[in-house]
Order: structure tokens, then C-alpha cells, then sequence
């Protein structure tokens, strides 16, 4: 996990630099924070997928290079649950077909579950796509978006195990086939 | 400011909407790709079955299909040890009409572990499965009420081949049907080896749960804290297959998933049931008609 929050720094420093008339944008996800709290069962099981199923503290640093194009990283750190604590990161672009408000974005997103009572990690890294909506309003901005994961690759700390890999469209597909996750970021540009 | 403050104050208002003695699974324990887990230097084995049953309202009908079921796992098996049944299978879990008495009908008496199961009476479920054991020389888990004076408790019953109750777990963990069943929770304690259940079958370490009881704090930081390499589950649960089992993870542990499957009432089972390994790799499974799912247990 270290390695990989590394990766996405190094690759998010490279892309920015250079560029010193783009626009920096800091955000976090509110939906995010109440979700590693104790909460109503229902609640707990149904607003991670309005929560783009991020845990606890979040933050989203976003770079805009020019009017069609951005680059995201966000992290994410939370308990799921009295037993897992999760980490995840995600990096990817963002491009504006029409120079403002809707865009389409290609991420990929690394996550730890952890099991704090075995203290196994499960791995996981996913590439998704995105459609969005963004308004600026001053230096405030509120984005909206879409999310479906399509592909998975995931490894274990745990002995005697090998990596899987394989499609996913959803997580329980028995119960539902396709099931893309929605984000709200708030935040503010510089 | 004041949108952020209703926000703060809603948030506060879910937090303590929960309790703290549920685990709430997420869709994270039963995502990823399935992993291998490679079980081939383990140093032992335990062959089991995990069953998918359709139950009948009548008590006699399950206990027939029970002793059909048992004999062609062994006929197909012989080296079976252990064969697991769902969630009070002697019936319906959930009789709309009258619930509580339907529960008491079916309930018995069980002897504590390790007295021997009587022989008598002949039309007893205990007595009748216990013969099964015997006769088969294999290891059966089951759910069934048990009558404790004027309490009934949601029972999972082990019995040896030798005719004895090796174990025996009352459900801690409720849902509103149980409650409705008139059932007794048992009270949570570590010294209490009926709602604590760790049991050995061959050199293998087994912890019994029942339905609901996976998503108990107290009781899955026990097990995990005394460790296990098996969870033997028997649930009564509608909810369709995974890809991931979520309670394996949970303990690192192989799970059998005992479960029932049909029309009861107005539930529809969907007839999940499977064997998982400690990666929560489902190893044989999914949903179905009534059937067993077999396996070999590997532990390292």
C-alpha cells in the first residue's frame, strides 16, 4: 500500500509540473465520514454506494492542466467495520469534451482491507470508468460522478495464497449484475 | 454555515443509530477476484458435506429426508466425516400463522455435551439422527429448537459417531423472526461453551455459528482470539450466492455454509450454500434445488 501511495505522489508531481497556469483543487468526499462511525443498519449497508465506497477521512487533490484535461488522486482511510479498517487510494485523468462541466475520467483504484483481528491484509487494484458533472461556483466547486469498476486484480498477506484475477462489475453479482457507485466532492480551487 | 451545522448534526444522529454488538458486512468483505489457496502441504483433513435442504412444515417428512440425504452423502462418500444440516431444519424456520407455537412443536430436549443421546423414543429427531451417526459412522451437525424447561433456544447439535453430543451452540445473534419464534438468546460468555462453541473434530479446530451469529462482535472477536480452522454456519438465510464469502475472511477460516432452499410461507430461499477456504475462495457451491455440496477440509 505504501508503494503504491508513492507511485501515485511521484506520477501526480510529474503530471503537475510545468504547468504553472493550471488549477490545483483540494476536496473531500462528506458522505465518506459518518460511514466508519456506528451506524443504523440500512444506512450502513446501502450509503457506501452513494459514498463511491470510500470510508472515513478522505481527500481529493485534482489537477486542472488545461480546460479539457485533469488530473485526480484521492485516498481514503476508514473502518468499514468493528473488524476491517480500509485503505484505498485512486489516481487517474479526467477529460472535458466540451472545455467545462461534464467529463468522462478512467481511474484505477488500490485498496487494503484489513482484518484487524487476523491481521491479513486483502489487497485489491481496479480499474474504472466515470462519467461526471462539475460546477464551479467562485473558488467552490462541487463534483458529481459516476463510477463502475470493470476489472480486478487482488492478492492476500495471508500464507499459502496466490493472486486471482478476473472481471467485476459488481460485488454481489447474484443480487445485482452492474452496480456503479456514486461520489460527491466538495472542495476548492486555487 | 447553518447547511454545514444540519449536516454535523445528521451525522451525529446516524452514529448513534447503531449498535455496537453488529458487525454490518460490506460490500468490501465480498469483493476482489477469487484467490488460489493452495492447501496441498496441509497436515489435515476433514471430509465434509454441507447440505441445501427443502423443508416441509412437517416435522416426520425432515426427518426423512435427513436419513435419505445422509445415506447417499455416505453411499457417494464413504470417507465422509462430517455432514452439515441449516438452521432449524425440522421445520420451517418462520411459520407466519403462529410462530411460536409452530417452534415449540418441533423443539426437544437435548443432553448437554458429552452425554449419549438416548435410544428412545423411536420418532425423537435427536434420537433418530444420532442412530444415523452411529450406523454411518460420520459426524452430523444440525439446527433444531431445544426445550430447556420454559425456554426454547435456536440449537446447533453436533453428534459423534459414538452417540454422543460433542457439542452444542445456542444463537446469540437475533433477528426479529427468531424473537418472534419465541426463542431465548443465549447470554454471551467465554466460559460458557454453549454460546462459545469450539469443538475438535480430528485434529481440526471447530468453531459452530448459527445464521445471524456471524455478524456478533463479541462472539467473532472470541473465535478469532481462541482461533479456528473451520466455521461450521447453519443458516436459514434467503440471500443469493457471492462471489467471495465474507465469513471465511472474516476468520480465516474454511466455512460450511449450511442453508435451505424453496418456498416457506412467503420467503423464497434461494438455496445458497457452499464450502469456502480461509482465503474465502467458495470452493464447491452456489445456489440451487435441494443438494450437498462436498469437500475436503485441508488445515496446515
Amino acid at each position: 500500500m505504501k508503494r503504491a501511495v508513492i507511485t501515485v505522489i511521484v506520477l501526480f508531481t510529474l503530471a503537475v509540473a510545468g504547468y504553472p497556469d493550471a488549477t490545483l483543487r483540494v476536496g473531500t468526499n462528506p458522505l465518506a465520514y459518518p460511514l466508519s462511525f456506528q451506524l443504523a443498519d440500512n444506512l450502513q449497508r446501502y450509503v457506501p454506494i452513494a459514498a463511491g465506497l470510500e470510508y472515513g477521512f478522505n481527500v481529493s487533490v485534482g489537477y486542472q492542466r488545461n480546460p479539457r484535461l485533469a488530473w485526480e488522486a484521492r485516498l481514503a482511510l476508514g473502518s468499514v467495520h468493528q473488524l476491517a479498517f480500509l485503505s484505498q487510494i485512486h489516481g487517474g485523468l479526467c477529460w472535458f469534451p466540451f472545455d467545462r462541466n461534464v467529463y468522462g475520467g478512467m481511474f484505477c483504484k488500490v485498496w487494503d482491507f484489513y482484518n484487524k483481528q487476523t491481521q491479513v491484509h486483502f489487497f485489491n487494484a481496479a480499474p474504472y470508468l466515470s462519467a461526471g458533472y462539475r460546477i464551479d461556483v467562485g473558488r467552490f466547486y462541487i463534483d458529481t460522478r459516476l463510477n463502475q469498476t470493470f476489472a480486478i486484480l487482488s492478492w492476500s498477506s495471508l500464507e499459502h495464497t496466490r493472486p486471482g484475477i478476473g472481471w467485476f462489475l459488481s460485488p454481489w453479482p447474484g443480487f445485482i449484475p452492474i452496480l456503479p457507485t456514486f461520489t460527491c466532492t466538495v472542495g476548492w480551487s486555487f | 454555515m447553518k447547511r454545514i451545522l444540519v449536516f454535523l448534526l445528521f451525522s451525529l444522529l446516524l452514529v448513534s443509530c447503531g449498535s455496537k454488538d453488529t458487525i454490518i458486512q460490506s460490500l468490501y468483505d465480498i469483493s476482489g477476484a477469487p484467490l488460489v489457496y493452495d492447501d496441498s502441504g496441509a497436515t489435515k483433513t476433514l471430509h465434509v458435506a454441507s447440505l441445501c435442504m427443502r423443508c416441509s412444515k412437517v416435522k416426520a417428512d425432515n426427518l426423512t429426508n435427513m436419513e435419505t440425504m445422509i445415506d447417499l452423502i455416505v453411499a457417494d462418500h464413504p470417507e465422509i466425516d462430517l455432514i452439515v444440516f441449516g438452521e432449524t431444519i425440522l421445520g420451517w424456520y418462520y411459520d407466519p400463522v403462529d410462530p411460536q407455537g409452530y417452534q415449540s412443536g418441533l423443539a426437544e430436549q437435548i443432553p448437554d455435551p458429552p452425554d449419549t443421546v438416548p435410544v428412545a423414543p423411536a420418532d425423537s429427531a435427536l434420537v433418530r439422527i444420532a442412530t444415523k451417526a452411529v450406523d454411518r459412522g460420520v459426524h452430523i451437525v444440525f439446527g433444531m429448537g431445544e426445550l430447556v424447561g420454559e425456554q426454547l433456544y435456536n440449537t446447533q447439535v453436533l453428534l459423534a459417531p459414538d452417540r454422543t453430543v460433542q457439542a452444542k451452540h445456542r444463537k446469540i445473534h437475533f433477528v426479529d423472526t427468531d424473537e418472534a419464534g419465541g426463542f431465548t438468546p443465549a447470554v454471551r460468555s467465554a466460559a460458557d461453551p454453549l454460546s462459545l462453541t469450539i469443538t475438535d473434530i480430528n485434529g481440526i479446530r471447530a468453531a459452530m455459528l448459527i445464521c445471524a451469529d456471524v455478524s456478533d462482535c463479541w462472539l467473532a472477536t472470541q473465535i478469532n482470539e481462541q482461533g479456528a480452522d473451520l466455521i461450521i454456519h447453519s443458516l436459514a438465510s434467503f440471500e443469493p450466492a457471492f462471489t467471495i464469502d465474507a465469513v471465511s475472511r472474516q476468520f480465516n477460516a474454511w466455512e460450511i455454509f449450511a442453508n435451505r432452499c424453496g418456498q416457506e410461507a412467503d420467503t423464497d430461499y434461494a438455496g445458497n450454500c457452499y464450502i469456502a477456504d480461509p482465503a474465502g475462495t467458495i470452493r464447491v457451491g452456489g445456489e440451487g434445488d435441494q443438494r450437498y455440496e462436498y469437500a475436503v477440509v485441508r488445515v496446515h
